[in-house]
């Protein structure tokens, strides 16, 4: 009895009844969305592309990277954009709009934008917003008590985590240097100056090589993701974060709709959700912090977040309008002063 | 005769139509993969060019035009010439690195029994069974301030603080020279296998000395294993991006990890693709160089 029988049959028939019920139909639209990998895309396939799948009739297809990667594929092919929505960050957002990569943005049909910060309205950062971020001052207190200014990170015989320019927060970090010693974001030399006359400067390229020389023990201090040194901090390594005098700068991560990507209405009813309670609570315990007001979380989780109208005012925004078109002159630049 | 002659006629013509059908044969067994590497190589070279030639615009990415900037930008600024000369000694560095730690392998592979053999040959080749960013952030572990290495040194007491270990030139030297090992070994092993084994016999009972036998026998005749080895080695080393982005600690640029971030995080796609073929033109003086001085000698 080698051949399949009846039962075999109307097992692999129920099997299949099965999997149509919670996927969509064979042969469904693509739609595909240029994200984040890890933990990101683990939230993403478990609580949000199931439902998006079936309330759109398409299959969800992920390329995972970050939004420097996937911005030149959209530009090398705008007519025919690789991508119905991608992730990125605020300068990168402002980067897409000014070369006029973004379908444009439509409210109408996102009425979560309603319930985010006013900091994250697409009026203001030309996107949808789902997370907000703080790069805070990360400090290892074995070896220094908490920074109150972030010119303490001068201090003699301290190993300083640096992040390279090519991130958002390697440009930020410049900047403050540069606020420090008399510059500005429009003069950013007084920067390069000081972080040359840093002791000793690790410089670290990535979250993930940041992460390392962290859990290696290679930093004592450093701008860095505050969800990250939360997490170094739950997991029990020696490190902690505070917000020096001068402050912390925020920024904001979300999605935009490439110009002629196709199915706008699934890329809208993507980004609506992405800026809801349901989608956000679902990311809250992996500390990605909330763009929405209405999230609620208790006041332990609460703790380890951006969270609240007061948090969320506190921080500061870079101005991307000036920086985005300086990056190729100070890449330049920062090649010249610290590699070779 | 007349029979004779057409059948000489009639048996060219058989020869001009097999002829003719290997040739056909040939040109279809070349067509798919000539057209992959026009339509994967080529073109996209050739798209690459136009850019090349266009100019960074910071609002528009680049604006249409026909100019010679960026190539003028890479051979006059001195920071370009600097990085040019880097990628270099970098490719230089591994290849002989590669060639001091090779040689000798390979010689041992080729004089061991079958099993040993198998058994070192495995070893060599076993850096190409693992992910080549798992390798590299296995030499972060080791190398960094409070790896492997330096926590030895500091408990042995060597020194108090750590040494630079990582995130410089030697770093990535080290790097590159692990994972391009094999293929210098590779190369080397198939030259020395066919070396007979008399001839060394010969020169030893003729009493040559070992140096002797080396300098002026082995060596000449694994030359062209050399060749090969250096060149696979070295242009694998100058093009490499991972290796040197991750274990140089964003201390160490060469042209390619100047490509990645010109494309990516500045957007400045005319120099970066003016960088793409300044690091081809590079490829292609060392493949020149390569074929003159290890120019087989069929005479």
């Amino acid at each position: 009895m080698n051949g399949l029988n009846r039962r075999d049959l109307l097992a692999g028939a129920g099997v299949l009844a099965a999997s149509m019920a919670v996927r969509p139909a064979f042969g469904a639209e693509k739609f595909v969305i240029g994200t984040f990998g890890g933990t990101y895309e683990k939230i993403l396939d478990a609580s949000v592309i199931p439902g998006f799948e079936s309330a759109n009739n398409v299959q969800v297809q992920k390329e995972l990277g970050w939004g420097s990667k996937f911005i030149p594929k959209i530009i090398a092919s705008r007519k025919n954009p690789p991508f119905n929505l991608v992730y990125i960050n605020e300068d990168e957002a402002i980067f897409g709009q000014g070369a006029g990569l973004w379908e444009d943005i439509d409210t109408s049909s996102t009425p979560n934008v309603n319930d985010i910060y006013n900091v994250c309205k697409p009026d203001v950062v030309p996107m949808y917003t789902g997370i907000i971020y703080e790069f805070t001052c990360a400090y290892n207190p074995e070896k220094m008590d908490a920074p109150k200014s972030w010119a303490d990170l001068w201090r003699p015989g301290l190993n300083v985590g640096v992040p390279h320019i090519s991130s958002t927060y390697g440009m930020i970090f410049l900047m403050i240097a540069a606020q420090l010693n008399g510059g500005s974001i429009e003069n950013l030399d007084p920067g390069f100056k000081a972080l040359k006359d840093l002791p000793n400067m690790k410089i670290y390229k990535g979250v993930t090589d940041g992460f390392g020389k962290f859990q290696r023990g290679e930093v004592d201090a450093a701008l860095f993701y505050r969800h990250r040194i939360q997490i170094l901090k739950d997991d029990g390594l020696g490190i902690d974060f505070t917000t020096p005098s001068e402050g912390t700068y925020g920024m904001r991560t979300g999605v935009q709709i490439p110009k002629n990507a196709g199915n706008v209405a699934a890329g809208l009813d993507w980004a609506n959700r992405m800026m809801g309670p349901e989608y956000q609570t679902a990311f809250a315990p992996k500390l990605y912090s909330p763009s929405n007001k209405n999230v609620s979380l208790d006041p332990g989780l609460a703790a380890k977040h951006v969270y609240g109208q007061d948090k969320v005012d506190s921080l500061r925004f870079a101005d991307w309008n000036i920086l985005n078109p300086k990056k190729s002159e100070l890449i330049e630049k920062w090649n010249k002063e610290f590699t070779g | 005769m007349t029979v004779v002659t057409s059948e000489m006629n009639v048996g060219e013509r058989l020869d001009q139509i097999a002829a003719s059908r290997r040739r056909k044969l040939r040109f279809l067994q070349l067509t798919p993969i000539a057209l992959l590497y026009f339509a994967g190589l080529v073109l996209p070279y050739l798209l690459l060019l136009r850019m090349s030639f266009n100019e960074y615009d910071a609002m528009l990415i680049f604006k249409e035009t026909f100019s010679w900037s960026n190539y003028s930008k890479l051979l006059t600024d001195e920071f370009y010439l600097k990085i040019v000369a880097e990628t270099i000694g970098l490719g230089l560095a591994v290849t002989l690195a590669t060639l001091i730690l090779g040689y000798p392998v390979a010689w041992v592979i080729v004089r061991s029994k079958p099993r040993t053999k198998s058994l070192i040959l495995a070893a060599v080749l076993s850096p190409l069974l693992i992910n080549l960013v798992v390798r590299t952030y296995g030499w972060i572990t080791i190398l960094g301030d409070n790896g492997l290495l330096n926590n030895w040194i500091m408990a042995w007491g060597i020194s108090d603080t750590p040494l630079p270990f990582s995130d410089n030139f030697w770093t990535v030297v080290m790097g590159l020279a692990h994972v391009t090992l094999p293929f210098m070994v590779l190369s080397l092993v198939s030259v020395m296998e066919s070396l007979p084994a008399n001839i060394i016999e010969a020169s030893e009972n003729l009493g040559a000395s070992t140096w002797r036998i080396f300098k002026d026998i082995i060596w000449p005749l694994t030359w062209p294993g050399v060749g090969a080895g250096s060149i696979l080695v070295f242009s694998f080393s100058i093009s490499a991006f991972v290796t040197p982005a991750l274990l140089g600690g964003g201390r160490v640029s060469t042209i390619s990890t100047l490509i990645y971030e010109q494309f990516t995080f500045s957007v400045n796609w005319p120099l970066g693709s003016a960088l793409v073929f300044l690091l081809l033109a590079m490829n292609m003086v060392v493949i020149l160089l390569h074929s003159q001085l290890f120019k087989q000698d069929h005479g």
